[in-house]
C-alpha cells in the first residue's frame, strides 16, 4: 500500500490539474479525463475510476480543484447512492455497465424504496417481483421518488417471498426506468412544489442479471444505500454551489445543476432560513422588540449547537468513520432549529407571514418557510423514528415489542391501501 | 477541523479519569463534604502531583502550557466524579485572574505555589443585588498614606473559606454600575478587617460572605491596571463558563448512563420500563441535550481565548445558554425517569442533579445570557 501524505497528494493533484485542467474543454470530455485518471473520486478503488486515496485526504484534492476552478464530479444525490451501493454489492457487470456513466453524469438515477403503505416501516414494502419465465416481473407502487420522471435507472426494493419474514423476503434490483411498465406521476406538495413522484409499476420487467446481491438480501443492501443518503445530501449541496467563473464549461455545468437541483429549491426554506433572520428583524423594525430579540437569541443558540454538532459528525466522517446511528442526533437538532426558525420568522413578519406567494415578505420566502418546515421532521425518517434509533441503537435500550417479527410476511396486518 | 484528541491529550484524559474512578466514589466524597475544610488535602496533593493544578500555566510558572482543550478534558472528568475540590476557584478563576492581569507583585510566585498545591485562591467579585451583572461593584478602594483601603462586602464567593489569597474586585472610581473604574486586589485571607462567614451550598461545596472593613493593603496589592479590570473580570468569568460547560458534560453523561441503566433494569408491569416508548423518547431527548452540550463545550474551548471581545462575548453567552438548557433537560429528566428513588439522598443521581442545578445558574443563568445575546448583533 502506498503511503500518502497531505503534501504528496497536494503536489500530485496540483501537477495533474496543471497538465489537464482547461476551462475550454467540453464538460463531457473533462469528466472522461476525471474518470480515466481517478482524480474525480480519488477515494474510490483504482480499478473503478478512483485512486485508493484515504477518505481523510479527499478534502486536499478538493482544495486543489477549487484553487484552479476545476469542476468536480457531478455529485447529484441518488446517482452517488447508486454508485456506493454498486461498489459495495454490485457484480462485475454492474460496475462495468453503470459506474463510468455515473462518474460522467450521463445517467440519472432514482430510489424506489418508500411506498404508500410503508413509510417509517420501510421494510414493509409490498411491491412484488415474481420470476416469470426468465425475467422478474414487478407490480406495485412507489412514492416520494425524486427525479423518477427523468431517471434512466432505479434502485428498487421489492418483495420476492411472501412466506419469509418481513426483512428476509425483500430483494434489491436495478430497474430500467424507460420501459412501458413504468408510469410516473408528479406529487404536488402543499408548498406548491412537485419535487417527488409516484411511480406505478405494472408488469415492469427486470432481467435476472440486474438483481443486486442474493435473493432475500434486499434489506441489507438498502441499508447501505440509506447509510450514504445523508452524506450524499452534503455533497449535493457542495456541488450545487455554482462557481462564478466564466467560460463554456461552467455554463454547461450551470445548466445541468439548474435541472438537477430544481426539486431541491425549497430545501433551504424547509431548514428554516436562519440566515435571513437578522436581516428581516432589522428591515421590519422587529429588532426593537425585546421579546422578539430574546426569541432570536434563543434560536441562534440552538443553531450554534446544531452547527457544532454537525461539524463533529463531519469531522468523524472525514476521519473515515462510518456514518452511525449518531446521524439521528443531527437530524433531530436540525428539525428543532427549523421549527423554531419558522416561528421566529413569523413573529418578525407578523400578519404578513400569512400572505402567500410574491406578496409575502422576501418575495415569498417567509411564507415558504412557514409551509415547508414541517417536512424537516418527517423526510429522511421522522423525529420519532430518530428517537427510536437513538434509544435502541445508541443507548441500547430494549427493542420495542414487535408484532411482525418471526412471522411470514403474508400473515402480518398491513394497510389496506396496498 | 479535527475533533480527535492528540496522543498527549488522550493520555491526560486517561490519567485524570483513572485518578477519579480509583479515588473518588460517592461515599468518600460524602466524607470529604462533612470534613472541616470541605475538601480533601490528600486529593488536592494528588491533583498537584499529576500536574493538573499548573496544567494551563506557562512552564516558567511551573506549568505545562496546556490550553483550553486540556482544561476541558480535566473539567469533564471532574464533572463525572462530582469533584468538590477548589479547582474552579483556585486554578480556573484564580489562575486566570493572575495570568490575564498584566502585572502583580508576586504573580509568578503565586502561580508556582498554586501548581504545587500549596496555595488556594478565591475570586471574590459578586455582591448582594449584583444579580449576574459584572459591572455592579459597590465595594470601594481608596488610597490612604500610600496604602489601599478596602471597604464593602462580597457574597457567595466559592471556596473563600479555605483560600490563602482572595482576589477582590473593588471600585476605584465611577458609579456603582459603571464598567470603568473597577480594579482587582490581591488580599491575603488573614489581613486585618477581612471577616469571613462560610456556609454550605446545595452541591456540597462551600461559599462565603466576605466583610471588608478598612482593610489596609500595601500599594503592590493592586493586580493589573488601576480602574481597568472590567474586561479582565469578564474574561475570568468566561474561563469559568468554559470550565463549567465541560464539567457539566461529564456530569450529564453520567446522569444519562445511570438513567439508561436504570431503565433497562427496573421492572414494572412485567417488563423493564425501558420497554416503554414514552420513556425511551425522553432518554433520547436527554442524549440529544448531552451531545449538544458537548458540541458547545468544544466551541467554548475554541472561543474562550478569542481576541475579538464582541465575538468572544457572544460565543460565551451562547455557550452558557445552551449549557443551561441541557443541564435542565438532563438533570430533571434523569430524576424523573428514576422516579421515587431519584429524589433520595442515598442514590447518586440526586447529587448530580444538585451540581447541574448549580452550574445552570453559575456565571449567569439561561435568561441572563438571553438578555445579553438579545442586546447584541450576531457576529459572523
Amino acid at each position: 500500500m502506498t503511503n500518502y501524505t497531505e503534501n504528496s497528494v497536494r503536489e500530485e493533484a496540483r501537477a495533474w490539474l496543471g497538465e489537464n485542467w482547461n476551462p475550454n474543454l467540453d464538460l463531457f470530455e473533462w469528466r472522461n479525463k476525471l474518470a480515466d485518471s481517478g482524480w474525480g473520486l480519488p477515494n474510490w478503488p483504482s480499478d473503478w475510476y478512483g485512486r485508493d486515496l484515504p477518505v481523510g485526504l479527499v478534502p486536499i484534492v478538493e482544495e486543489e480543484f477549487h484553487r484552479v476552478g476545476a469542476l468536480p464530479i457531478p455529485k447529484s444525490g441518488i446517482r452517488m447512492l447508486a454508485a456506493a451501493t454498486i461498489l459495495n454489492h454490485g457484480t462485475e457487470m454492474h460496475k462495468q455497465k453503470f459506474l463510468r456513466r455515473i462518474v460522467t453524469g450521463q445517467d440519472v438515477w432514482c430510489q424506489l424504496f418508500s411506498e404508500p403503505g410503508s413509510g417509517s416501516d420501510l421494510a414493509g414494502a409490498t411491491t412484488k417481483a415474481v420470476m416469470v419465465g426468465n425475467k422478474w416481473v414487478v407490480n406495485g407502487q412507489k412514492v416520494w421518488t425524486t427525479s423518477a420522471h427523468k431517471a434512466h435507472w432505479g434502485l428498487l426494493l421489492a418483495r420476492t417471498d411472501m412466506d419469509a419474514t418481513k426483512h428476509d423476503g425483500l430483494s434489491y434490483f436495478i430497474i430500467d426506468m424507460k420501459q412501458p411498465g413504468i408510469e410516473t406521476q408528479p406529487l404536488k406538495q402543499m408548498n406548491g412544489y412537485a419535487s417527488f413522484n409516484q411511480v406505478f409499476l405494472t408488469d415492469a420487467e427486470v432481467l435476472p442479471d440486474f438483481q443486486v446481491a442474493e435473493l432475500g438480501d434486499g434489506w441489507k443492501v438498502a441499508t447501505t444505500t440509506l447509510m450514504h443518503e445523508r452524506r450524499a445530501a452534503d455533497s449535493l449541496r457542495a456541488w450545487g454551489q455554482v462557481p462564478d467563473n466564466e467560460g463554456p464549461i461552467y455554463d454547461q455545468e450551470r445548466a445541468e445543476i439548474e435541472t438537477t437541483m430544481a426539486p431541491y429549491k425549497w430545501y433551504p426554506q424547509r431548514a428554516g432560513r436562519v440566515d435571513l433572520i437578522m436581516e428581516r428583524a432589522k428591515e421590519t423594525g422587529a429588532i426593537k422588540d425585546p421579546a422578539i430579540r430574546q426569541e432570536i437569541a434563543k434560536l441562534m443558540t440552538l443553531h450554534k449547537s446544531a452547527e457544532w454538532t454537525a461539524r463533529r459528525a463531519r469531522s468523524a466522517q472525514e476521519q473515515g468513520k462510518p456514518q452511525g446511528p449518531e446521524g439521528s442526533l443531527g437530524k433531530l437538532a436540525a428539525s428543532n432549529v427549523a421549527r423554531t426558525a419558522a416561528r421566529v420568522h413569523t413573529m418578525i413578519s407578523g400578519a404578513n407571514s400569512m400572505l402567500s406567494g410574491e406578496d409575502s415578505p422576501e418575495n415569498g420566502t417567509v411564507s415558504e418557510v412557514l409551509i415547508s418546515f414541517p417536512a424537516s421532521s418527517i423526510a429522511g425518517g421522522t423525529d420519532e423514528i430518530q428517537k427510536n434509533i437513538i434509544s435502541e441503537r445508541v443507548l441500547d435500550m430494549p427493542k420495542e415489542t414487535r408484532f411482525d417479527a418471526g412471522k411470514p410476511f403474508k400473515d402480518i396486518p398491513r394497510n389496506t391501501i396496498s | 477541523m479535527d475533533f480527535e484528541l492528540s496522543n498527549e491529550q488522550q493520555l491526560l484524559k486517561d490519567s485524570v479519569n483513572r485518578l477519579i474512578t480509583e479515588n473518588y466514589d460517592l461515599k468518600s466524597r460524602q466524607t470529604i463534604i462533612q470534613s472541616a475544610n470541605g475538601y480533601s488535602q490528600e486529593m488536592w496533593q494528588q491533583l498537584a502531583d499529576l500536574g493538573l493544578l499548573g496544567l494551563s500555566f506557562s512552564s516558567e510558572h511551573g506549568g505545562f502550557d496546556g490550553g483550553p482543550v486540556e482544561q476541558m478534558i480535566v473539567m469533564e472528568a471532574f464533572g463525572a466524579g462530582l469533584v468538590i475540590e477548589p479547582y474552579l476557584s483556585t486554578v480556573i478563576l484564580g489562575g486566570n485572574a493572575l495570568k490575564l492581569s498584566a502585572n502583580g507583585s508576586n504573580k509568578s510566585e503565586l502561580l508556582k505555589k498554586i501548581s504545587t498545591g500549596d496555595h488556594l485562591i478565591a475570586f471574590a467579585h459578586s455582591e448582594r443585588h449584583s444579580r449576574y451583572q459584572l459591572s455592579h461593584v459597590k465595594t470601594k478602594a481608596h488610597v490612604e498614606n500610600n496604602n489601599w483601603v478596602l471597604n464593602g462586602e462580597k457574597t457567595t464567593v466559592i471556596h473563600a473559606g479555605v483560600a490563602d489569597t482572595l482576589i477582590i474586585s473593588a471600585r476605584t472610581k465611577g458609579t456603582n454600575d459603571s464598567t470603568d473604574g473597577i480594579s482587582l486586589f490581591l488580599v491575603p485571607a488573614e489581613t486585618n478587617g477581612v471577616t469571613l462567614r462560610s456556609y454550605p451550598t446545595i452541591d456540597g461545596m462551600r461559599a462565603t460572605d466576605i466583610q471588608l472593613s478598612n482593610v489596609s493593603l500595601p500599594e503592590n496589592a493592586l493586580l493589573g491596571k488601576c480602574d481597568n479590570s472590567y474586561l479582565i473580570i469578564e474574561n475570568i468569568e468566561q474561563q469559568g463558563i468554559a470550565a463549567v460547560a465541560a464539567e457539566s458534560v461529564g456530569a450529564m453523561q453520567c446522569v444519562l448512563d445511570m438513567t439508561v441503566e436504570y431503565l433497562k433494569t427496573r421492572t414494572q408491569f412485567g417488563r423493564p420500563i425501558g420497554d416503554f416508548q414514552v420513556l425511551q423518547h425522553r432518554a433520547a431527548d436527554m442524549y440529544v441535550a448531552v451531545e449538544e452540550a458537548r458540541s458547545i463545550a468544544i466551541y467554548a474551548a475554541m472561543m474562550v481565548m478569542e481576541v475579538d471581545i464582541e465575538k468572544r462575548r457572544h460565543a460565551m453567552s451562547t455557550t452558557k445558554a445552551q449549557i443551561g438548557l441541557s443541564c435542565r433537560e438532563v438533570g430533571q429528566g434523569g430524576i424523573q425517569l428514576h422516579g421515587g428513588i431519584g429524589i433520595t439522598e442515598e442514590y447518586a443521581i440526586g447529587h448530580y442533579f444538585k451540581r447541574l442545578s448549580m452550574i445552570e445558574r453559575q456565571f449567569g443563568d439561561f435568561e441572563h445570557h438571553m438578555t445579553i445575546l438579545s442586546m447584541m448583533d450576531t457576529p459572523e
